[in-house]
């Protein structure tokens, strides 16, 4: 299927049975785009455009990558990548029935990188954040991405086919979060440049189908140069 | 009426030569510098980012902020840096220009701050930075119901105008401002200084939204021409 780039107020889909959706709006039966970004023809009846630019917008049940701006006497700030500092609580941090006496900047302190569960989220207070599940937790060490949110969808692939496949054949630990950060977890300087090079060829190129196979291919050209 | 000539040679409807970049600044979170003759401008968009103090914020929608300056040396005489009474004036009508234009309700508690430079004044600035400060906001990601493109027009004598120059502007008998959403058909400011008969008025008009949606092919040109940058991502980062 073809993805075609849009302006905003392009004429979308005309119909009763089309709703409009975060990036869309609605005038009679007529759908429109309110942001420049990508949209496929005829996937569902909610149509949605994947935007290019912009900022990152919370929904419950996300995992994300924050990095910690600011220390409170119960709870840490966390920038999301999104128009919200999200909060963290510190109930939230540590595993229950455990107790934390010392100072909080002993577990998390500012400029760390968590990924983190957005928990809750509603016009009246701002994203919270919670690290009490699996695989959730501070992360030490690595190098950090920073793509547009839009394009995670297509970093991650349908049923996870492209994420695994750079795992696999890189042989490296990748963490993805929704809000567009991604953590390579290596050391390896060639491996982290082919995953930057990578990640660039998803981003420009994420509109074109068969992507998985041509970075399959990119992938195989640059592991045999470098072995 | 063939006898009459522009200082510049242009045809009664043309606008000047339009030039125009997108995600020029890399430090906002969109961008975008805009050129009509010898007009220039920049213009950036933060946001949408959170207000502070935070008790101030509104809790159903985002704020929109605007600040149009004119640097000290975009005129001929040195300009005062502070904001003047004009300047204050103008922001506020490309602020409600833009207020019907952007989904505030996606942004609750939060602002989207523009910022806008005028390089060079030879007239009609306001229109230039509303054109600017539209592909700004593309830039930035932000939803908009439709692009915003705006023109001057205006009567020198008998004559009917379109694209004023800073010249042109000083001798005329009327001028006016027109902002529109081009795909809606919907008209978002316009102004008006000087006399004009209804016939004269509604004649402008057509003139000006003629204009208009040559400058909306214009930005829809720049927004594509300029996908490359606006899909590039930032280089890796040490934890």
């Amino acid at each position: 299927m073809k993805r075609e780039i849009v302006l905003p107020a392009t004429l979308l889909e005309s119909g009763e049975d089309f709703k409009p959706s975060l990036t869309t709006y609605k005038i009679g039966n007529n759908v429109y785009s309110g942001i420049l970004g990508l949209y496929e023809r005829g996937s569902s009846n909610e149509v949605n455009v994947i935007p290019l630019r912009g900022k990152y917008y919370p929904n419950v049940g996300d995992r994300v990558i924050g990095i910690v701006t600011k220390l409170q006497v119960f709870s840490w700030n966390v920038d999301i990548n999104s128009f919200h500092e999200a909060v963290l609580p510190f109930s939230n941090a540590i595993k229950k029935g455990r107790t934390f006496y010392s100072d909080l900047s002993k577990l998390i302190s500012i400029n760390d990188v968590i990924y983190a569960e957005i928990v809750s989220y509603d016009r009246f207070s701002p994203p919270t954040l919670s690290l009490r599940k699996k695989g959730l937790g501070k992360i030490t060490e690595g190098y950090l991405y920073e793509i547009s949110p839009g394009k995670i969808p297509r970093v991650i692939g349908k049923n996870r086919s492209m994420i695994n496949m750079l795992k696999q054949m890189l042989g490296i630990r990748i963490i993805v979060g929704k809000n567009g950060r991604i953590v390579a977890l290596t050391q390896d300087y060639e491996k982290i440049a082919i995953l930057g090079e990578i990640i660039e060829k998803i981003e420009t190129e994420s509109h074109v189908p068969g992507l998985t196979d041509r970075v399959k291919n990119l992938l195989e050209s640059k592991l045999i140069k470098t072995s | 009426m063939s006898e009459f000539k522009r200082a510049d040679g242009r045809a009664n409807d043309e606008i000047r030569p339009i030039k125009a970049e997108i995600h020029v600044l890399k430090n906002a979170d969109g961008s975008a510098y805009f050129e009509m003759g010898n007009t220039k401008v920049i213009a950036a968009v933060y946001g949408p980012r959170e207000y502070h103090p935070k008790q101030l914020a509104l809790p159903q929608e985002s704020m929109v902020r605007v600040r149009y300056h004119m640097i000290p040396f975009s005129v001929k005489e040195r300009k005062s840096p502070t904001l003047s009474r004009r300047e204050i004036e103008i922001s506020k009508v490309i602020k409600e220009a833009f207020s019907g234009c952007i989904k505030k309700e996606l942004f609750p508690k939060s602002t989207i701050d523009v910022y806008i430079e005028v390089l060079n004044a030879d007239g009609s600035t306001r229109v230039a930075s509303i054109n600017a400060v539209s592909l700004a906001l593309v830039d930035a990601g932000i939803f908009m119901f439709d692009l915003v493109s705006a023109v001057s027009v205006g009567k020198i004598g008998n004559q009917l105008i379109v694209d004023l120059t800073g010249e042109e502007d000083q001798n005329s008998e009327a001028d006016m401002p027109i902002a529109m959403m081009p795909s809606l058909n919907k008209i978002v400011l316009l102004q008006m200084d000087g006399f004009l008969t209804m016939d004269e008025f509604n004649k402008l008009l057509t003139m000006g939204v003629e204009a208009i949606k040559k400058i909306y092919e214009k930005q829809k040109e720049v927004i594509r021409g300029s996908l490359e940058y606006l899909l590039k991502m930032y280089g890796p980062k040490k934890i």
